[in-house]
């Protein structure tokens, strides 16, 4: 039921931060050729994030999704929290890092706290034993400072293998790479041990996404999109921690009017930029 | 006396005959009354039920459970025109009702597919929150067993039925969003009977859940 994790913010993303009036066209065929501009404005690259997404939904459907399904099917549930856990904790330096960047601070210390209580009495990060402490976990990236320094989307992006981004969360994933302390760790442990590490991850991530790919393979007309679409939406009720205001609801009839239907209340909507 | 008498039988029939047609009518419109909030709640409490009862009813039970609450709770023709915006006024009548009647069924069996086992969840009612054009934000969020949080946040607007929802947030995600972006880009590139086509299929895998 939850359809949460691929999921768009329309247009407007960069009018949105930047605090403009949208105004809605009366004419039906401006509001065609509008939603069409608009389309193009969100995904000029369209063609080619079609081909990147292709390819790595070709490959997902034929590697990693049936050994994502094998370790879901045969790892017990508490062994997959666990691995979870662990790979949650060593990525946690990202979350730290982008705490106080985005002037978090009281949040950087409790993450602080978190990640090295789960790095010691935690087993390495296999126990969350911080979260019942009070220390919950949090989710925060570079992509998500960018925006609240207020950096508009940009154009959306499918990196291969990756998955969706865009301009502004794309220099997101060499921060959150090098912030990994897999990362810190394979610098002096041998590839036998860090090539296992590393494929457990990617399954491990894979597994938790099956919910949200079996959300779209039932619900997407246009998969593509679907996931475009979701993906952005996602990602601004990330940037405003899961607690959006009123305002950033980007309301369908800002960009057309229904036919048959008075017009009523505001014509345009404002939104503040995030501080 | 007895002409009095029977004058005044004859208005106590006419007035509980009279009654007897109103009262119908007051609970049918019994909808109309609600609030954002109440609306919203009815549609909870509805879904709850479904998931409680979900293995009993099986798949055509939830949809039949659902599907007036669906109706009393929703604006679906709203939603479906402003899904396809400025198309929708390029379908004739025929392909209008086409596609509402396909849409009605299709956001009922989605209810119905997902909603459709019961853990121990609920429903939290959060704020009720002043939009522009006189609509109105009811948010919530649904805390599942293991403590998952899910919020759902709704949009209504008051039409002549009474307050309808007219979008709902999931975690963020705008499902009329993604719906209009999806169905006009089918519609513009494969067109309508492709549509109707692919969003048939749809209503099929909700049975699957």
């Amino acid at each position: 039921m939850k359809s949460t994790p691929i999921l768009a913010l329309l247009l407007v993303c960069a009018s949105v931060l930047a605090g403009c009036a949208t105004m809605r066209p009366s004419d039906p065929n401006m509001e065609a050729l509008e939603s069409h501009e608009r389309m193009d404005s969100i995904d000029p690259n369209e063609k080619t994030n079609r081909k990147f997404y292709e390819f790595t939904d070709m490959v997902d459907r034929n590697i990693l999704a049936p050994v994502a399904d094998v370790y879901i099917k045969y790892v017990p549930n508490p062994m997959q929290r666990s691995i979870g856990n662990f790979y949650d904790n060593v990525a946690y330096p990202n979350v730290i890092l982008n705490d106080f960047l985005q002037g978090k601070i009281r949040q950087g210390f409790q993450d602080t706290l978190r990640f090295v209580i789960n790095s010691t009495i935690g087993g390495v990060g296999l126990f969350d034993v911080a979260g019942p402490m009070g220390l919950p976990q949090h989710d925060e990236d570079f992509g998500q400072t960018l925006g609240v320094w207020g950096v508009g989307t940009g154009s959306y992006l499918f990196v291969p293998l990756l998955g969706p981004s865009s301009y502004r969360d794309a220099p997101g994933i060499p921060v959150s790479f090098f912030s990994n302390m897999l990362f810190v760790a394979g610098t002096f442990a041998s590839s036998a041990v860090m090539a296992p590490i590393s494929v457990l991850g990617i399954i491990d991530k894979r597994a938790r996404l099956s919910g949200p790919m079996r959300v779209r393979d039932q619900a997407a007309l246009d998969p593509y999109l679907f996931v475009r679409e979701g993906f952005l939406q996602q990602r601004k009720h990330l940037i405003y921690d899961g607690d959006p205001p009123p305002e950033s609801y980007d309301d369908p009839m800002n960009h057309d009017i229904p036919p048959n239907e008075p017009a009523a209340g505001t014509v345009g909507q404002t939104i503040k930029p995030r501080p | 006396m007895r002409v009095l008498h029977r004058m005044k039988s004859l208005l106590q029939f006419q007035i509980i005959g009279v009654m007897v047609l109103i009262a119908p009518c007051t609970w049918a419109e019994a909808p109309d009354a609600r609030g954002p909030e109440q609306v919203v709640n009815y549609l909870h409490d509805s879904l709850i039920k479904a998931m409680r009862e979900g293995e009993k009813l099986g798949y055509r039970g939830r949809f039949d459970l659902l599907a007036p609450v669906v109706d009393q709770t929703h604006d679906l023709d709203f939603i479906a025109r402003t899904t396809l915006g400025a198309n929708w006024a390029q379908l004739d009548a025929e392909q209008q009702r086409t596609f509402s009647d396909i849409f009605r069924k299709l956001s009922i069996g989605t209810y119905a597919g997902w909603f459709k086992g019961y853990g121990g969840e609920r429903f939290e009612f959060l704020e009720r929150q002043a939009m522009p054009r006189d609509q109105v934000m009811v948010r919530s969020r649904l805390v599942q067993p293991s403590g998952e949080v899910v919020r759902f946040d709704y949009i209504l607007r008051q039409g002549k039925d009474g307050w309808r929802i007219i979008n709902i947030l999931a975690d963020g995600v705008s499902d009329l969003a993604l719906k209009r972006v999806e169905y006009r880009a089918i519609l513009q590139r494969d067109g309508f009977p492709t549509l109707i086509d692919m969003l048939k299929k749809k209503i099929v895998l909700t049975e699957q859940g």
